[in-house]
């Protein structure tokens, strides 16, 4: 990289998870300033504890990164949470908690950062949701539900600002590799030798994506990439 | 370093267009790239001149051709690692016009060749334990489109062929998956301004507009995707279809 050059700013939320990580690792390693935001602490060039689900705080910590860092050119929402009951069985808070994070926090990150990547006629924003929004899972429809509102959203927001230059897409992930999984999650998920790739999706696979759609992803826009490793075909 | 430094690569149909565009990124990513058209003329000579690797010539719609080209680019470069299934044809025609053997060629060529080319390959790959395997579908596989049924129809079903034979050869370490195209800058954008007798630059104009990007594609946008989809993340995206189409449509196929 030409050190004369200024770094490219990145915003990775929930940059303390297991995606997240991977993906602020992979920016990094991209030449990219990364600010992580996550409402616990998390490893960045500025890590920033942040309550996506806030409005003002997402605003906040946006200007927080443009002013210390410089302007954001890339998005990457990685935030999560995950509960799961047979349907009628979640309580009404962890519902809405549910929602407020996955829609809320997407669209507070968005609102947040995306004005001013479209006045700079530029920029490049990846959601994430999650296989179970495709497949459909008994025991998770909640969590389904909640990670499926990201879909519908990167369409239809993607399609109002690609002619201003920013090109949205979302990546639903797999069934995933990591330790911090919640143990509901895997009960209810295949066991990685059912899946045609005999193993769970790795996070970096997910940065890998990340790391495509930034570099060389321009012409999609709207878009599912599902790395799933064929759980959902 | 590339990302395909070292690997043997065939692209069918690749003397033009998309195929010459993967072609292209491929070999600068490092790979060897054999390049398949259907007759070795001065086109396919100067496109393997420009880029290095091997001219592949075969009609991939003669099983008996596409055996002995498989062969060749095997001992001339080796197993093939990646196989980029691309060549097609396409006819316009509205269904009750057609003459059946237009019908017939389209299947032949886009969806029963690249049955051969990969029955041809595949054995290589499994003797190297890996592969990967990208079929190169279209916008209009996912959608349809009025006056293309036999064309749209066998781009559909490679989106099915990627999904099976992704699930079927995911266990041995070879992957296949799916790029469907949206509009691209390639020499069929002056087919279609000479039917509707206008000129490159306004056929350009019509398809933007349509397009929320607000540009056609370029062949190195699909090239790109394929790349990646022949890079070790690919095992992530087993029998997936990826639709770089400037956001024309957001698929759900």
């Amino acid at each position: 990289m030409d050190s004369r050059q200024p770094r490219r700013v990145a915003i990775v939320t929930g940059a303390a998870g297991t995606v997240g990580r991977a993906v602020t690792e992979r920016l990094v390693a991209e030449g990219f300033a990364v600010a992580g935001i996550d409402i616990r602490e998390c490893t960045a060039d500025l890590p920033l504890v942040v309550d996506v689900t806030d409005r003002g705080q997402m605003k906040a910590a946006a200007e927080q990164v443009a002013q210390e860092v410089g302007p954001v050119s890339v998005l990457v929402t990685a935030h999560g949470r995950h509960a799961a009951a047979p349907f009628g069985e979640l309580s009404p808070v962890e519902w809405q908690l549910l929602l407020k994070t996955h829609l809320g926090g997407t669209v507070n990150a968005c609102a947040a950062v995306v004005p001013s990547m479209v006045a700079a006629g530029a920029g490049t924003v990846v959601t994430t949701s999650s296989w179970l929004a495709l497949a459909g899972v008994a025991g998770e429809a909640y969590f389904a539900a909640a990670t499926g509102t990201i879909l519908a959203f990167t369409k239809s927001f993607s399609l109002e600002v690609a002619p201003k230059g920013v090109s949205v897409n979302c990546i639903a992930i797999g069934p995933l590799e990591g330790r911090g999984m919640p143990a509901k999650l895997r009960e209810h998920q295949p066991r990685p030798e059912e899946l045609p790739i005999q193993r769970y999706v790795h996070p970096s696979e997910v940065a890998d994506t990340v790391a495509f759609l930034v570099r060389d992803g321009a012409f999609f826009v709207g878009q599912v990439l599902s790395a799933a490793g064929g759980a959902v075909v | 370093m590339g990302m395909l430094e070292g690997r043997v690569c065939l692209v069918t149909g690749a003397a033009q267009g998309i195929g010459k565009g993967i072609a292209d990124r491929m070999a600068h990513e490092g790979a060897r790239v054999a390049v398949n058209a259907r007759v070795n003329d001065d086109r396919l000579k100067a496109v393997v001149r420009e880029m290095g690797g091997c001219a592949a010539p075969a009609d991939i719609a003669d099983p008996s051709a596409v055996r002995r080209m498989v062969a060749a680019v095997e001992a001339d470069l080796g197993p093939i690692e990646a196989l980029v299934c691309n060549a097609a044809r396409m006819t316009m025609r509205p269904f009750l016009e057609q003459d059946p053997e237009e019908w017939w060629e389209q299947v032949h060529i886009n969806l029963t060749g690249h049955m051969d080319v990969i029955t041809a390959v595949l054995p290589g790959m499994r003797r190297l334990g890996r592969g990967w395997i990208v079929l190169i579908s279209s916008l209009w596989g996912p959608i349809g489109w009025e006056n293309a049924s036999g064309y749209a129809s066998t781009k559909s079903a490679l989106i099915s062929l990627g999904r099976s034979l992704g699930r079927e050869l995911a266990p041995e370490g070879i992957y296949v998956t799916v790029v469907a195209p949206g509009i691209i800058d390639t020499p069929q954008l002056q087919v279609d301004a000479d039917d509707a007798g206008i000129s490159l630059e306004e056929m350009h104009k019509i398809y933007a507009k349509g397009i929320p990007a607000g540009r056609i594609g370029t062949p190195a946008d699909i090239a790109a995707a394929v790349v990646f989809l022949c890079t070790g993340s690919a095992a992530a995206f087993v029998g997936q279809t990826l639709h770089p189409n400037g956001g024309e449509v957001r698929c759900s196929m």
